[in-house]
């Protein structure tokens, strides 16, 4: 959405304000916090689609829709009935799983209607300084700044990609086990593909935006992978690793050298796998589950959600392991009785709680069965871990730190004096 | 662990070793397509063709699973394979699936060993062997000699019969717009990132009335006449390949076929809003991604239809689209809902039931592959009688019927609602 057209909007709005400034009496205008929604649900499309959700309380409050500047809307009518307002709430809670702002204690968090005449004045005011301040607006902050890939650019996508010294864009990070009493270990490390690090190889294009496309150039770098375990500069192995696969690539040559070589000096792997390509084929799911369970080897649903929980039967698809992502909404809500469940389920030496990035996704996950964790938070207490044992920790920042022990290889890990320190497991 | 044995060929009567492709081939005149697989043999032995070939011999299975086991590998990774290597297969009379490729292909032959001795590893325990190429049902012929072995064999004891294409059973994405797989006529090539780039500018050239396709879905009760409930409008896929690039598998690679689908959805959707064809305004059903139900296109569709008439028409999901992004879809759900369409997840067969919970899947209809298999998937799998309740199986749609039998096992489960081309032609009947 133009800013210009936006700020036409509140024109409008005033104009239409100013007809009924004589007698504002029986309108009211419902305000909606759009601004105050996470991010990604204050993408164009959704609030196309929040429009439509409000479609209803237009038609019945035989109003007008008005999207404002600082990303919020308004509807100026009539008649507005607490009922035709909390109805259309709940459905935009039904379709959103986790806003914060839809789902605070009552909709008045996230819609106001003020009333006139009481309120005219003020509203009015309010409206006419969102005109002359709609310079600098948060509309601009929405325009995408890289576009998605179509399919005529994969391939060359897949040249450049093929050219880069793969080893340098692998990264790795631990999951780490806590057995009481602070005393915690790394259960096993996984390695994966920095997308991050990748996309910022293209100034034009987000090789993340088109799924698809996404999915179909992971099926090939996810075998680059396996190769960069050739390359890897690394003193110490962990005794068990992950990695991200598609299932397909079980059965591939890369994969077959890699488990010949690397797995024949007495490691085990978890591959991980995402849920979109286990139901894209379930029989080669239970294939592989097998396959590598007879090598001793397992399977991880990786970047299970709260939402796909609800959706899944956990216990006749029987993953050896699952990754649950941890939503900062969980902080602020009663405890989550899906994911309890599938704790007690799995047992919890086979449940990981990942994105972990605070210590309250921490006591959350301790609270809910949970003993291994990844993300951020634990990124920072190995680091810490690393760094009191390091007498050269003074010459560089824990994040210099952190990054350096992501890496396999290549010149930024190389900075670090005390790679022996570097590379020790908890 | 069984897949990294070292590889062992099969035994067979001592020959004259012969050097194994080197050898320039006497003269290139020979057909490759050839469709008897004795004829072929013959040809790529007197041209010195340098093949190797794989005979997967049904007749020595002692598991009587296998025979099925291999029915449908032939057309699923077997049939991969053979696209991916340029190959041939051939069924045969018996059942047995005879391969044949030229060229080294040592990683992809090494993955296909893999994977068959996955597939036919009861079989193998039955015969206690360890490596599949120790197996009596396998073998695997590449000199000159081992050649002559094969197509004796063949000829002799094996008599290929032609076999029709045979309908793919995958419950992938694949079913989406009614795919048959390709395995008979012709090889196709892979899809690729750059072919379905053409395919999706050429899409906004042609005529794509011609390419949509309707489907009446009808409630059939006992032996009661179809009463069509909607009429599904979908893109013929084998059709749309056939004037686009008819050489190229449409469907090979799961992710770009989604990516395609993207494209259709769009083009369906303004096809619709234009009232291109006037009757398609109510009782409709087309499939869409999960990421179509959120664009702009479908708010200029859904503008479009008068909204009392927007519950009489079905939004087709597909689960591996909503396992993409189970937040977009539980959007996409409300939202369409609330606007009063009704939302059926399509591509399940009864089998996959079990896996996924329905209760909070909460769709309003769910199509169910039909397949001659069926009953015995249910009788052997307590899921479906003991928890898919009576309101559940009248939300079913049992699709893909291709005759009356069909009908009679969902009726009595308690399934209502039928599509197919049984379904099609008892409609046409009753029209007539």
């Amino acid at each position: 959405m133009a800013k210009q057209q936006v700020v036409l909007s509140e024109k409008y709005l005033l104009s239409a304000l100013e007809r009924i400034a004589k007698n504002p009496s029986g309108y009211a205008v419902l305000y909606i916090n759009s601004s105050k929604l996470k991010p990604k649900h204050r993408h164009p499309k959704f609030l196309k689609i929040l429009e439509k959700f409000f479609d209803g309380v237009v038609g019945l409050a035989k109003g007008a829709f008005f999207p404002l500047t600082n990303g919020d809307f308004a509807i100026l009518g009539r008649d507005f009935s607490q009922a035709m307002v909390d109805e259309a709430v709940n459905k935009l809670r039904e379709g959103t799983s986790n806003d914060p702002i839809l789902h605070g204690k009552n909709s008045s968090d996230f819609a106001t209607v003020f009333v006139f005449p009481e309120t005219f004045s003020s509203f009015y005011n309010y409206i006419a300084n969102l005109v002359e301040t709609a310079a600098g607006s948060y509309q601009d902050n929405l325009e995408p700044e890289k576009r998605p890939l179509d399919a005529g650019e994969v391939e060359g996508v897949l040249d450049i990609l093929n050219q880069v010294d793969i080893s340098e864009l692998v990264k790795r990070q631990s999951v780490i086990e806590f057995l009481g009493h602070n005393q915690f270990k790394v259960k096993f490390q996984e390695f994966f593909v920095a997308v991050k690090d990748l996309n910022m190889l293209f100034d034009q294009v987000d090789l993340q935006e088109n799924r698809w496309l996404y999915f179909y150039m992971l099926q090939h770098l996810n075998k680059r992978v396996l190769q960069a375990f050739f390359s890897a500069n690394l003193q110490e192995w962990p005794e068990l690793i992950s990695i991200n696969l598609n299932m397909q690539s079980v059965y591939s040559q890369e994969f077959v050298n890699f488990a010949k070589l690397f797995l024949s000096q007495g490691h085990k792997i978890i591959v991980e796998v995402q849920l979109i390509d286990v139901f894209n084929n379930l029989p080669l799911y239970f294939e592989v589950k097998e396959i590598l369970s007879r090598g001793g080897h397992k399977i991880l649903i990786d970047g299970v959600s709260a939402s796909s929980l609800k959706l899944l039967n956990l216990k006749a698809l029987n993953p050896d392991m699952i990754k649950i992502f941890w939503e900062p909404l969980w902080e602020s809500t009663p405890d989550n009785e899906e994911v309890k469940e599938a704790v007690a389920l799995l047992g919890k030496e086979n449940v990981i709680l990942a994105k972990c990035d605070s210590s309250e996704a921490l006591s959350w996950g301790i609270r809910h069965g949970f003993s291994s964790f990844q993300g951020p938070f634990t990124d920072n207490l190995e680091v810490a871990f690393v760094r009191r044992q390091c007498p050269d920790a003074k010459n560089c920042t824990a994040k210099e730190c952190l990054k350096r022990k992501r890496l396999l290889s290549g010149k930024e890990r190389e900075k670090c004096t005390r790679r022996d320190i570097l590379e020790k497991l908890l | 662990m069984f897949f990294f044995s070292s590889k062992k060929n099969i035994e067979l009567p001592e020959e004259p070793i012969e050097p194994q492709f080197d050898v320039p081939a006497r003269n290139e005149t020979y057909d490759w397509n050839e469709k008897n697989p004795t004829a072929f043999l013959k040809e790529i032995i007197a041209h010195q063709v340098p093949v190797k070939a794989l005979l997967i011999d049904a007749a020595a299975f002692k598991n009587r699973k296998s025979v099925t086991l291999l029915s449908k590998a032939a057309t699923d990774f077997l049939m991969d394979f053979v696209r991916q290597v340029d190959g041939r297969l051939f069924e045969l009379a018996n059942k047995s699936v005879l391969i044949a490729f030229r060229g080294t292909h040592e990683d992809e032959f090494q993955a296909l060993l893999i994977r068959l001795q996955f597939t036919f590893n009861d079989e193998l325990m039955q015969v206690r062997k360890a490596n599949i190429l120790d197996a009596d049902f396998i073998g695997v012929y590449e000199t000159t000699g081992q050649l002559q072995l094969l197509e004796n064999k063949i000829a002799t004891s094996l008599p290929f019969v032609a076999q029709e294409p045979q309908k793919d059973f995958k419950t992938t994405v694949l079913n989406k717009f009614a795919v048959v797989s390709g395995v008979g006529k012709k090889q196709l090539k892979e899809l690729s990132p750059s072919v379905l780039d053409k395919v999706q500018k050429s899409l906004l050239q042609v005529d794509f009335s011609s390419l949509i396709r309707r489907q009446a879905v009808c409630a059939i009760i006992g032996r009661s006449a179809p009463q069509m409930i909607f009429e599904e409008v979908y893109v013929s896929i084998p059709d749309l390949r056939d004037i686009l690039l008819p050489d190229v598998d449409l469907t090979s690679n799961p992710w770009l076929f989604m990516n395609l689908t993207e494209t259709l959805d769009k083009r369906v959707l303004a096809h619709i809003s234009q009232h291109d064809d006037g009757s398609l305004v109510s009782n409709f059903s087309m499939n869409l991604n999960v990421s179509t139900i959120l664009s702009d296109e479908f708010l200029e569709f859904d503008e479009s239809i008068p909204p009392p008439l927007r519950s009489s028409i079905v939004l087709e999901l597909q689960l591996v689209d909503i396992f993409n992004d189970v937040k977009a879809f539980l959007l996409a759900k409300a939202f369409a809902q609330y606007r009063g369409y009704k939302i059926c997840i399509d591509g399940i067969t009864v089998d996959k039931l079990q896996y996924i919970n329905r209760e909070n899947l909460n769709s309003d209809l769910m199509k169910i592959i039909w397949h001659p298999s069926f009953l015995d998937v249910i009788n052997e799998d307590k899921h479906f009688r003991d928890y898919v309740n009576k309101a559940e199986r009248a939300k079913m749609i049992l699709c893909r019927v291709d005759d009356a039998k069909a009908i009679d096992v969902g009726n009595s489960i308690g399934i209502n609602l039928y599509q197919g081309r049984y379904v099609q032609k008892e409609l046409h009947k009753r029209r007539k």
